[in-house]
């Protein structure tokens, strides 16, 4: 049966926010690894160990519904622990086959984390399966289904030879251990990742639905906008090779494809920043392009997009879809947990109340701010007595 | 704006009070981009009684991370922005880094130069830097002096301002 891009859209989107669940502070990694793979891109995690990245690929491969391989490299990583054994019967013969099952030639999804740790053998193979989705090893060619790589590291390369392998992953994320505030809530998902739930999960054809939808879509609206953001990007001394500046738009692309559109807009320029290869690069492009980006908008990738752009629209997004799940999750009456919900709630209202002036609250917002509302004024807690009467 | 007089007999929690003259300054206020990360939140009449509730209904931990200063008509508590109460009505404020003495509402963004206000706002208080401002309901409250929390002060001051007419 075939998909409708419509459905393909939504099925993703429901797939994401499962995916995302109960990671704090990763769900723009994992909207990210969607993105990289209905645009055909590689993406590029940095930050340091224990930071939930495996994590977040995992799961996002889940959600995609594709075959899965993962591997930690280190500096005496085999070629073979990547890409398969040498087939020996075939070498009795004398030909050199690469079996490949279960191996990363034959894996949609791919993390590969530690990635610069691998010896030249492997990077030089990972540069074929990489650029040109083809597997050459010995006497061994074909075509791999890989979607998207993604590649972990703690920091970028600085040798000359590596920086151009890392090059190849086109869009760049850089994650930083869970800020204080939101421990609790670190400590609350990671315990709520053991218990296995219930995810919804896409299919690789519903991505393919989108592929194709961002690979026939017409950039030629957008592309004036694209280019007088490269020119301030430019004028402000970020360096985006023409390579990524051309290629950038695979990403645009897909984030308006993922967002149900069949045209990328203004909106959908907000990858862009996660095509500047570097940290600081970043946060410098985030603010000389802030006004260009507050248009921005995705109701799928409403992390990564706010992440890039901090735009409102992004902003009212990503809030309510949080209250959303927060109000979702009422607890039973008399539960324990009915207080630490009702903080919840305060906080989702509070995040409204202090992101938007009354009269810039979006739509979308108003009518959830007026529900927690109620809720929380009908069911107020009440001021202990003995207090009361101080 | 005009700077509200506290009443330092009812007020334990509260900066000092000033009674200068109002200031008048021709300043207007638009929806800010990004906002800023809160730093506190304030009530004014009815909200800042609400907030006063709403505040006395937290447990001990939560109460004691907050300080505060208490207005005869207003309430400004302060703390980390995941911790602070919420009241409907309550404005939170922040700090703009081009105006640090200043505590400004967190989505709103005056249309002159934030430095500028700072100067023209701190030369009007004769409590000092920070302060808050609230130019919805037009108070400039001296947030320096803002203490810590207790249940038995915020509940007396309470008591007084439902008292009070």
């Amino acid at each position: 049966m075939s998909l409708t891009f419509e459905d393909a859209a939504a099925s993703l989107r429901d797939a994401l926010a499962d995916a995302g669940r109960g990671l704090v502070e990763r769900e723009a990694m994992v909207e990210l690894v969607a993105l990289s793979a209905v645009a055909g891109e590689h993406l590029l995690v940095i930050g340091p160990p224990g930071t939930a990245k495996s994590e977040a690929v995992r799961r996002t491969a889940r959600a995609l519904g594709g075959s899965y391989f993962e591997y930690l490299l280190g500096r005496f990583t085999e070629p073979s622990e990547i890409f398969g054994p040498v087939d020996l019967r075939k070498l009795r013969e004398g030909t050199v086959e690469t079996e490949t099952t279960g191996m990363l030639p034959e894996a949609e999804v791919a993390f590969l984390d530690e990635v610069f740790l691998g010896s030249t053998a492997i990077l030089n193979t990972l540069l074929g399966v990489l650029n040109e989705r083809t597997f050459r090893r010995g006497h061994t060619r074909m075509k791999v289904p890989l979607r998207v790589c993604v590649g972990a590291s703690n920091g970028l390369p600085e040798e000359e030879s590596l920086a151009a392998f890392a090059d190849r992953f086109l869009a760049r994320i850089f994650v930083e251990p869970v800020p204080d505030p939101r421990l609790e809530e670190l400590l609350a998902g990671g315990a709520s990742l053991w218990r296995e739930g219930e995810a919804r999960v896409a299919s690789l054809q519903a991505l393919d639905v989108l592929a194709r939808a961002a690979q026939e879509s017409d950039l030629a609206p957008v592309r004036p906008h694209l280019a007088h953001a490269l020119r301030t990007l430019r004028a402000s001394g970020i360096g985006l090779s023409d390579r990524r500046a051309v290629k950038v738009q695979r990403l645009i692309a897909a984030a308006a494809a993922l967002a149900g559109r069949r045209t990328p807009g203004v909106a959908d320029l907000w990858p862009l920043i996660y095509a500047v290869p570097t940290k600081e690069g970043q946060a410098l492009a985030r603010e000389v392009l802030r006004e260009l980006l507050a248009a921005t908008e995705n109701p799928a990738l409403a992390a990564a997009a706010l992440e890039a752009s901090a735009g409102p629209l992004a902003r009212a997004q990503r809030i309510a879809r949080a209250g959303r799940e927060v109000l979702a999750g009422r607890p039973g009456e008399g539960a324990e947990e009915l207080p630490a919900w009702r903080l919840k709630l305060e906080g989702v209202v509070r995040e409204m109340d202090a992101g938007f002036a009354p009269e810039a609250l979006p739509t979308e917002l108003q009518a959830l701010r007026e529900e927690i509302r109620m809720v929380l004024e009908t069911d107020a807690p009440a001021v202990p007595a003995a207090v009361a009467q101080a | 704006m005009r700077l509200p007089r506290f009443n330092q007999g009812r007020v334990p929690l509260s900066a000092r009070a000033s009674s200068q003259a109002p200031a008048r300054l021709p300043v207007t206020w638009s929806p800010r981009m990004e906002p800023l990360p809160a730093l506190a939140v304030a009530g004014v009449g009815a909200v800042a009684l609400a907030l006063a509730r709403r505040a006395l209904a937290a447990d001990d931990a939560r109460l004691g991370a907050w300080s505060g200063v208490a207005g005869s008509d207003l309430l400004v508590l302060l703390g980390e922005a995941h911790s602070l109460p919420w009241v409907d009505g309550a404005v939170y404020l922040g700090r703009d880094g081009a105006a640090p003495s200043l505590l400004l509402p967190c989505a709103l963004a005056p249309e002159v130069a934030p430095a500028l206000l700072e100067r023209a706002l701190v030369a009007h208080a004769s409590d000092g830097a920070p302060l808050a401002v609230l130019p919805r309901s037009g108070f400039l409250v001296p947030v320096g002096a803002a203490r810590p929390v207790a249940r038995e002060t915020l509940a007396a001051w309470l008591k007084a301002a439902e008292g009070s007419p």
